[in-house]
C-alpha cells in the first residue's frame, strides 16, 4: 500500500512541480473557455449571415439603410463583383447586392440561401433574386487559407523556438559561437531551412486543394500567396524567438506554442468571418500577425485580389516582424 | 613571434562569487599544456574567456599579440573542443565532417577530418550511433580542419574508456608538433603522459605554472598526482573537488 501511494505522489509530483506541466494541465481548459466564451460571445458566428454591397450606386445606397441594423444580418462591403464572386463561392458570405448590367438591383446567392433571400427581397422589393448553384466544397475552400496558414505558423513559431531552445541545451549554439559563422547567418539558415520545408508542405495542400476540394486558384494568385506566406513565416519565426528568448527548456516552449495555436486559430478568421465576433474583439484582432496573413492569403488565393490593394496587411506583417526580430536579438542568450 | 596566449590578471565574477581571480600566464608556441585542477576550480571559466564564450570582469587577454576583447575573436586561428561537445541527429559522420568543412571554408576538408578521425568506414553512420572515442575523435579532427595555430580542449578524454584515451593522446601529440595545444582536464595522468606544461588552478587562482619538468622537481615529487597535491593538496577533498 505504501508503495502504492508513493507511487501516485511521483506522478503527482511529476505534473505539479513542473510549471509547465501544471499551467498546461490546470490552466489550459480554462484559458480554452476564455476563448470560446469571447469569440461565441454573440453566439454562432454561422447563426449570422452577411450581405456584401458590391460597388457604391446610389439605388445600393439606398438598400443598405434598409438593411443595416437588422438582428441576425451583417453588411459588408465590395469594390469588384468577380471578388466578391469569389467570396460567395468560398462561403465569405452569404449573398452580393449589386446594380446589374441592366441597372436592376441584384441579389444574388447560393441555391440553399433562396428562402432568406426572399425574406431580404422583401426588405428590397425592387431588387432582383439571383439563386445560383455554388458547389459543395465552397466551406471547405474558405477554410483552406486557414489550413495553410496554420502550418505557416506552426512552422514559424516551433521551427524557430523549439529549436532554438533545443539547440541551447545542447550545446550547439555555444558551439557556434566557438566558429566563424555569424548568429545573423544561422539565424537565416534556420529561417530558409524550415522555409524550404513549409514550402513543400503548402505545395502539398495546395496539390490536394486542387485534386480534393476542386480549388482552382490563378497562378498570380498562388504566386501572391506564397509571398504572403513567407513573410508570415519570417514574422512567426521571430515571434517563436523570442519565447526562445524568454523560455529556457524546449518542452515549456512547445507547451506555450500549443497554448497560443487555438487563441491564433479563433481570433485570426480560420474558421469564420472575424466580422462574427463581437466589434471590439474584431477590430483587436485585424492586428493579429496571423489574421493580417490570412486575410492575404484568402483574399489572393481565393478572391483573386491583387497584391497591390493589400499594402496595409502587408505592412502589418513586416511591422510585426521588425518588432519580434528587433525584440528577439535584444533578449536572447545565445548560450548559458 | 606573439605568443598565442597571455592572461594578465584576469578576474571573473558570477554576481557575488569569483570564479576568477588574479591569474596570470601565457602559453607559447607549439606543445601541449595542461590546465589542471579539482572540480569547481573555474577551469571552464577560464576556458570560456580563452574561447572567447565570456568576457572577464578585469584583467587582459591576447591571443596571438592581439588583445582579445573590443575586436572580432580570431576564429580562423583557433580551434574549440567543448566539455559538452554538440551531438547532432539525423546526421552521418560524412555530412558532420562536411558541415564543420563548409563553415570553415575549407574546400575538400570534410575527407580529411573522416580520415584524420579515422572513420573512413564509418562514414555513413549516425554520429550519435558513434562510441565515445569515435565521436571525440571526429570533435577533435572536425575543429583542425582549419589549421588553427592553437586549439582549445574542455575535458577532452572524460568518458573515454583507457584504449580511446590512447588514441585520443596520440592524435593531440602529433597535432602539437605544430599547433599550441591547451587541454583543460582533470585526468592527472593524462596530462602527465601529454602536457608539456601544466597549470595549476585551485579555487579560482593560479597556484603553480611551467614545464612539466620543472613543476615535478619544484615539488620534490615523482610523479603529476605527487605534483598536483603538492600545489593543490588542502584544498582538495577526496571527492576531487575544490574545497
Amino acid at each position: 500500500m505504501k508503495a502504492l501511494w508513493a507511487l501516485a505522489r511521483l506522478r503527482i509530483f511529476d505534473v505539479l512541480r513542473s510549471t509547465s506541466a501544471s499551467l498546461a494541465f490546470l490552466g489550459l481548459p480554462v484559458i480554452i473557455l476564455l476563448v470560446l466564451t469571447l469569440v461565441f460571445a454573440k453566439g454562432h458566428p454561422f447563426e449570422e449571415r452577411s450581405l456584401t454591397l458590391v460597388g457604391s450606386a446610389p439605388a445600393l445606397e439606398r438598400a443598405a439603410e434598409r438593411v443595416s441594423g437588422r438582428a441576425g444580418l451583417r453588411v459588408e462591403r465590395a469594390s469588384a463583383l468577380g471578388e466578391a464572386r469569389n467570396q460567395l463561392h468560398a462561403r465569405g458570405t452569404t449573398g452580393l447586392l449589386y446594380v446589374g448590367d441592366g441597372g436592376e438591383l441584384t441579389l444574388e446567392l447560393g441555391s440553399k440561401e433562396e428562402l432568406w433571400g426572399r425574406g431580404l427581397i422583401g426588405l428590397l422589393p425592387q431588387a432582383r433574386l439571383l439563386p445560383i448553384e455554388l458547389g459543395s466544397m465552397g466551406y471547405v475552400q474558405f477554410l483552406f487559407p486557414g489550413l495553410l496558414c496554420s502550418s505557416v505558423m506552426f512552422a514559424g513559431m516551433f521551427g524557430m523556438g523549439y529549436a532554438m531552445a533545443r539547440y541551447r541545451r545542447n550545446q550547439f549554439l555555444k558551439k557556434l559561437a566557438t566558429l566563424p559563422v555569424s548568429r545573423g547567418t544561422f539565424v537565416l539558415a534556420q529561417i530558409i531551412g524550415r522555409g524550404s520545408l513549409a514550402l513543400g508542405q503548402i505545395v502539398l495542400l495546395l496539390a490536394a486543394g486542387w485534386l480534393v476540394v476542386g480549388l482552382r486558384p490563378s497562378f498570380p494568385g498562388m504566386a501572391a500567396a506564397t509571398l504572403v506566406g513567407t513573410l508570415g513565416l519570417f514574422v512567426f519565426s521571430g515571434i517563436g524567438f523570442v519565447l526562445a528568448a524568454l523560455i529556457e527548456t524546449e518542452a515549456v516552449v512547445a507547451d506555450v506554442i500549443s497554448g497560443l495555436t487555438l487563441p491564433f486559430t479563433l481570433f485570426s478568421g480560420v474558421f469564420f468571418p472575424l466580422d462574427a465576433l463581437p466589434a471590439w474583439l474584431c477590430s483587436a484582432c485585424r492586428w493579429l500577425p496571423s489574421t493580417l496573413m490570412l486575410d492575404a492569403v484568402r483574399a489572393t488565393l481565393l478572391y483573386d485580389t491583387s497584391l497591390l490593394t493589400l499594402g496595409a496587411k502587408l505592412g502589418g506583417l513586416l511591422l510585426w516582424g521588425a518588432c519580434v526580430f528587433g525584440l528577439s536579438v535584444k533578449l536572447f542568450r545565445w548560450h548559458q | 613571434m606573439a605568443a598565442p596566449v597571455v592572461v594578465d590578471r584576469v578576474a571573473r565574477r558570477y554576481g557575488s562569487v569569483e570564479a576568477l581571480s588574479d591569474v596570470s600566464f601565457r602559453i607559447e608556441r607549439g606543445g601541449i599544456t595542461g590546465l589542471l585542477g579539482p572540480n569547481g576550480a573555474g577551469k571552464t571559466s577560464l576556458f570560456d574567456l580563452l574561447a572567447g564564450l565570456a568576457q572577464p570582469s578585469s584583467g587582459a587577454i591576447s591571443l596571438f599579440g592581439e588583445p582579445l576583447f573590443g575586436r572580432p575573436y580570431p576564429r580562423r586561428r583557433v580551434g574549440v573542443v567543448l566539455q559538452r561537445e554538440f551531438i547532432p541527429d539525423q546526421i552521418t559522420v560524412r555530412e558532420y565532417a562536411q558541415l564543420f568543412a563548409a563553415v570553415h571554408g575549407v574546400a575538400g576538408g570534410a575527407p580529411r577530418i573522416v580520415a584524420q578521425a579515422r572513420l573512413e568506414q564509418r562514414e555513413k553512420v549516425g554520429v550519435e550511433q558513434l562510441s565515445g572515442g569515435e565521436a571525440q575523435r571526429l570533435f577533435v579532427a572536425a575543429s583542425l580542419v582549419h589549421a588553427p595555430e592553437l586549439l582549445l580542449l574542455d575535458e577532452p578524454s572524460a568518458g573515454l574508456d583507457p584504449q580511446s584515451k590512447r588514441e585520443l593522446g596520440d592524435i593531440l601529440l602529433r597535432v602539437a608538433e605544430a599547433t599550441s595545444v591547451l587541454i583543460a582536464t582533470h585526468d592527472i595522468s593524462e596530462a602527465e603522459r601529454l602536457c608539456d606544461s601544466c597549470l595549476f588552478l585551485v579555487g579560482g587562482r593560479l597556484r603553480a605554472s611551467g614545464a612539466t619538468s620543472e613543476l615535478l622537481a619544484t615539488a620534490g615529487a615523482r610523479d603529476l598526482e605527487e605534483a598536483f597535491f603538492h600545489y593543490c593538496g588542502a584544498r582538495v577533498n577526496a571527492q576531487g573537488d575544490a574545497t
